[in-house]
């Protein structure tokens, strides 16, 4: 047995050590320099946060499947590249399944100086319901109030036909951000594990199993909640489309795929996805009636809200649901759409981090 | 025909270390029966700590997270008593393992471990085992099977203990009447 050396007498185990006040600020220093280094690389890397989050997103969604082709015998190379193939196939089959719906549109497109078909039956309901409304409430001055939204909707159109090649070109600069997160996506699926242990390695002795207790409780959050979120909107998608097609809604499956996307965001999402649709029956005559439209909506929102949602993500986040309400608000309000699709994961990681955090500094107090 | 990964991002690590790691595992009771092949799947989940004389690598009462092997120098586990006092169980050497507890269940370690000399440590985590078992089912198992088999050998290793210890104290007699 061995004697400990430079330990009190009767001791065997190191006491642990109290920082002195002037050690806990120089601490507290290097840890605020380290956090401004770390965003001041972040900033001049900037252009790399939105290709890291998608391929983030694409490496938790399909490393499952990658694991899966693993385990039946794959090298893991072989495994991420089916699965690349996979993804690519999706990928043509959603452009597939859109594209009839884009080229009827861009067929209708006008030429300079004439006006769209979709535009002669925004125009026909106009005057449709400006005619019912002024018989029914003569005292209301609707000539007046039609023109203003006459207006209004030709300035907006105005200003969209003026801003569709910024558009264009700012989709087809965001195309060259899906490639790179592509390329990140493969090397963090293939040697992910091994990157993980590098980081790890540069963490002291004293914090490393916190560490990885908190890189693992990221990680299942991370994981559960996009697994779960990509699984429910995509059944949501199906039971809408189906529906939609059978009730003979124009570009059905286009709808659902803007339903299904919008349901990603909770609460408000499945109001903005069904607007989508709803706004269009509103100005398309061969679209079903708005009541159909917001039967089929509602019914699938309860499937999903009383099925789907409480089955495929469980209490994963296990989150209250006035934390997701004022969270919603919080990243509505400071990064739009992008911030209320982002709050909720952000929470699930700041909630693991703070609770591993917590349980270090239990287990440090431990003596 | 014998598939190669890719090597596009690989720790630093020459050729003497990854054989001398390989060797530390043939030896651990856990990877008992594995192939090389299915070795060095497993090097690719662990960590390689460094630890000076004196570091606590783990304290009775914290969360345990995962267990460690000792690739090279010594570790001590050490036991509060109930009197206040510490007792040292056992001092471990070379490619003795411990923590592995810890690998079935995040509980409270049972004891703490402390580096006597320069030590270097391989740990594997729960975590670790857990995507290990996602990502080769049998190589999962039998890594859980050996794991079942050494806490079973443990468990009869204290049975027997206590077996000893109620051998050597007298037992207490009860009065008729007495409460227990």
């Amino acid at each position: 047995m061995n004697a400990p050396g430079s330990l009190p007498a009767g001791t065997l185990i190191p006491p642990l050590k109290r920082l002195t006040l002037g050690e806990k600020v120089v601490q507290a220093i290097v840890i605020a320099m380290a956090i401004a280094a770390v965003i001041g690389v972040g900033w001049v890397l900037r252009f790399l946060i939105v290709p890291v989050i998608v391929a983030l997103i694409f490496t938790y969604v399909v490393g499952p499947l990658a694991d899966m082709l693993e385990n039946r015998g794959l090298s893991r190379s072989r495994a991420v590249a089916i699965c690349f193939g996979v993804l690519l196939g999706g990928l043509a089959l959603i452009v597939a399944g859109v594209w009839p719906s884009l080229e009827s549109w861009l067929e209708q497109a006008p030429q300079p100086g004439e006006r769209s078909a979709f535009e002669l039956q925004l125009e026909e309901r106009l005057d449709g319901w400006q005619t019912s409304l002024s018989a029914r409430y003569k005292q209301v001055d609707w000539h007046a109030a039609f023109e203003k939204l006459r207006h209004f909707l030709q300035t907006q159109r105005k200003s969209l036909m003026e801003g569709l090649p910024t558009m264009a070109l700012g989709i087809l600069s965001q195309a060259g951000s899906v490639v790179l997160a592509l390329i990140i996506a493969f090397f963090l699926l293939l040697d992910g594990t091994a990157m993980k242990r590098a980081v790890v390695s540069f963490v002291p002795n004293r914090h490393f199993e916190n560490a990885l207790v908190m890189i693992d409780r990221v990680d299942r959050q991370i994981a559960s909640y996009l697994i779960g979120t990509a699984v429910e909107n995509l059944l949501v998608t199906v039971l809408v489309a189906i529906p939609l097609w059978l009730a003979g809604m124009p570009n059905a499956f286009l709808f659902a795929v803007l339903f299904g996307l919008a349901n990603v965001i909770p609460f408000a999402g499945p109001f903005i996805g069904a607007s989508a649709g709803i706004f269009f029956s509103l100005l398309d005559p061969n679209a079903p009636s708005i009541g159909v439209l917001v039967a089929i909506y509602v019914i699938v929102h309860l499937i999903d809200a009383m099925v789907i949602s409480p089955v495929v993500m469980g209490k994963s986040l296990d989150m209250h649901p006035m934390t997701v309400i004022v969270g919603i608000s919080v990243g509505g309000t400071l990064g739009g759409v992008v911030g209320m699709l982002a709050i909720i994961p952000l929470i699930a990681v700041a909630k693991a981090i703070a609770s591993t955090v917590a349980e270090g500094i239990k287990n440090a107090a431990t003596e | 025909m014998v598939e190669t990964e890719l090597a596009l991002w690989k720790p630093p690590a020459s050729a003497v270390t990854q054989e001398d790691e390989l060797a530390t595992l043939r030896a651990v009771p856990l990877f008992k029966d594995l192939k090389d092949s299915d070795l060095k799947r497993i090097m690719k989940v662990l960590h390689v700590r460094e630890y000076a004389p004196g570091e606590v690598v783990f304290r009775e009462g914290q969360t345990g997270a995962g267990m460690y092997i000792i690739k090279s120098g010594s570790v001590d586990i050490v036991m509060h008593l109930d009197d206040g006092n510490e007792k040292l169980l056992v001092t471990l050497g070379e490619r003795q393992f411990f923590g592995e507890l810890a690998l079935l269940e995040s509980i409270a370690r049972t004891a703490s471990s402390v580096v006597r000399k320069p030590t270097v440590l391989l740990g594997i985590f729960q975590s670790d085992l857990e995507h290990l078992l996602d990502r080769d089912s049998r190589l999962g198992a039998r890594v859980v099977w050996n794991l079942a088999r050494i806490t079973g050998a443990r468990l009869r290793e204290l049975s027997d203990s206590v077996r000893q210890t109620s051998k050597t104290t007298p037992p207490v007699l009860k009065k008729p009447g007495e409460n227990p």
